[in-house]
């Protein structure tokens, strides 16, 4: 029996459910993304047998809203464009988002499937994001301690928080 | 930073060790203290688990603090698990080429004792080569990895391919031959990990690599999330007393556990049952003892970084019947993991270790603590 759905990619992924998100992390393309709960569930039903058609039904369901086949739609192109997809659905949409938007109405607001990427910050630019990551170890100048914006060394010779 | 919320930092982090004793959540009536919460979270490595538990307690916090809670767990899992991919590369790597090493501390516990590497974060991930150590060094230089700083007992290297720090370690502690740990033995009693990390060392082993890190290299001197360490190795792996025992004296690490254990116990309870606490009581060296009484069971958290720990004090008396090797293997490391000169390089060294810590523990000494 041939596939007849989408199939989530699931080797190389390191996966985080915060029940309302999903944190994603690609091991090859070293990039990571955060799905909302109906990217979520269109990663989730994406095994290779359920129909857009099907999905559509059963996120609805899942979810307690009305989920049209376009809002899935957009959700594997969303997956596929961040590579989460195991082989190329070949979809296109027929409509824009904010033609979607439009057709979905007041309820699009919380059934807009969205994947978005997070910026994984590098050892040096971690200390940019208000953590001193070398905080408490020991240092004799704030050289030591990298990025001088966020960390100094403090007299007792240890990387603080600047 | 404004002079009020230095001022209440201090105050803040022992709300934060409180929750992690009690798991009750600290309470934010207004966006500022939530905020100034939120930054001590992630100053304590506490920013995920915090996150977590509001949302699992559905406690009622302003929105600005809780999209910045958010945020940092977002942006530590991102991180985290591209630590840990690096270092398990690094291990794959050198392991191919002969070269055994075993992740050590955030890295040989993030996954095994959380339910995600956001809720551990590390500044960077540290590896202890168990053999070959001229050769790793060499292996990692040739694969591009730059090195960006040394101590006696580490090296610091730039994964080119992921931005990522990785320290390769020939010791767990600075002046490592004080605490001579028996490599062949501790990899043959490492585990399979249970994520990206390949190979993690036994609860025994990672007891002692940790208790040597806090007592020794910190002086106790650890972030929140440092100290639960323990109380997870503690409550979800709890190492077997007998070979700890074992692998403790032999490593003549027994006061820097005895220690440890008893500051983790004070700061988030760690749980020592009658067991340990016995080795504690048996291990911790005399002069430390007035040391525990006055300063952890006054006020624990007052010992958490970015605290002045009395480090020169604490290692004296970590050293206790080999001061002579500490005052050697603190001037001219003998296990050095850089080539130092000899002579004027041992006075040097000495001068700038005792501008660096001899007032700072002569304060903290003399600081009467807290409550």
């Amino acid at each position: 029996m041939g596939i007849v759905g989408p199939r989530a990619r699931t080797n190389r992924l390191v996966t985080r459910d915060l029940g309302d998100e999903l944190l994603v992390y690609d091991l090859e393309r070293h990039k990571a993304y955060c799905l909302n709960q109906v990217a979520m569930q269109v990663f989730r039903h994406c095994d290779g047998e359920t129909t857009i058609q099907d999905m559509a039904l059963r996120i609805g369901n899942a979810l307690g809203l009305p989920v049209d086949e376009q809002a899935v739609r957009l959700g594997l192109v969303r997956l596929e464009k961040a590579h989460l997809l195991d082989d190329p659905v070949g979809l296109t949409l027929h409509t824009s988002r904010r033609e979607l938007l439009r057709t979905l109405g007041r309820a699009a607001v919380v059934v807009v499937p969205l994947v978005s990427a997070i910026t994984v910050p590098t050892s040096a630019q971690a200390q940019a994001t208000g953590v001193c990551p070398t905080l408490g170890q020991p240092c004799r100048s704030t050289a030591d301690c990298g990025n001088p914006s966020m960390c100094k060394c403090n007299p007792a010779g240890f990387c603080a928080p600047n | 930073m404004s002079g009020r919320s230095l001022g209440e930092r201090p105050a803040l982090r022992a709300l934060l060790g409180r929750w992690l004793v009690t798991g009750e959540l600290p309470s934010a009536p207004d966006e500022a203290l939530a905020s100034l919460l939120v930054e001590v979270a992630r100053e304590q490595g506490l920013a995920g688990l915090l996150h977590q538990a509001i949302g699992e307690q559905r406690v009622r916090w302003p929105d600005a603090p809780r999209v910045a809670l958010r945020r940092a767990e977002q942006e530590a899992f991102a991180f985290g698990v591209r630590q840990l991919d690096t270092a398990s590369r690094v291990q794959d790597f050198l392991g191919a080429r002969g070269v055994c090493c075993l992740p050590l501390k955030g890295a040989a516990l993030a996954e095994r004792l959380y339910e995600s590497v956001a809720h551990r974060p590390m500044a960077d991930v540290d590896l202890l080569v168990l053999d070959e150590w001229p050769r790793a060094v060499t292996l990692l230089e040739e694969a591009g990895f730059a090195e960006q700083g040394q101590a006696d007992h580490a090296r610091a290297f730039l994964d080119p391919a992921s931005g990522t720090i990785v320290e390769l370690h020939r010791g767990v502690t600075s002046c490592a031959r004080l605490f001579p740990l028996d490599l062949d033995a501790t990899w043959r009693r490492c585990r399979r990990g249970v994520g990206l990390m390949r190979q993690v060392p036994s609860s025994e082993d990672l007891l002692v690599h940790l208790s040597l890190h806090a007592a020794f290299q910190h002086g106790l001197a650890l972030r929140l999330v440092q100290y639960l360490d323990f109380r997870r190795l503690l409550e979800r792996e709890p190492p077997d007393p007998a070979l700890l025992a074992q692998l403790a004296t032999g490593a003549r690490a027994q006061g820097a556990v005895a220690l440890a254990l008893e500051a983790a116990h004070a700061v988030v309870g760690a749980p020592l049952g009658p067991a340990l606490q016995e080795l504690v009581t048996a291990w911790l060296p005399s002069g430390l003892r007035r040391y525990v009484v006055s300063r952890l069971r006054v006020n624990p958290f007052a010992l958490l970084a970015p605290a002045e720990p009395a480090l020169a004090w604490v290692r004296w008396q970590l050293a206790t019947g080999r001061r002579i090797a500490l005052v050697r293997e603190t001037l001219s490391p003998g296990l050095s993991s850089v080539s130092r000169p000899a002579g004027l390089g041992a006075v040097g060294r000495a001068l700038g270790l005792a501008r660096r810590w001899g007032l700072p523990t002569l304060r903290s000494l003399g600081a009467r603590p807290e409550r």
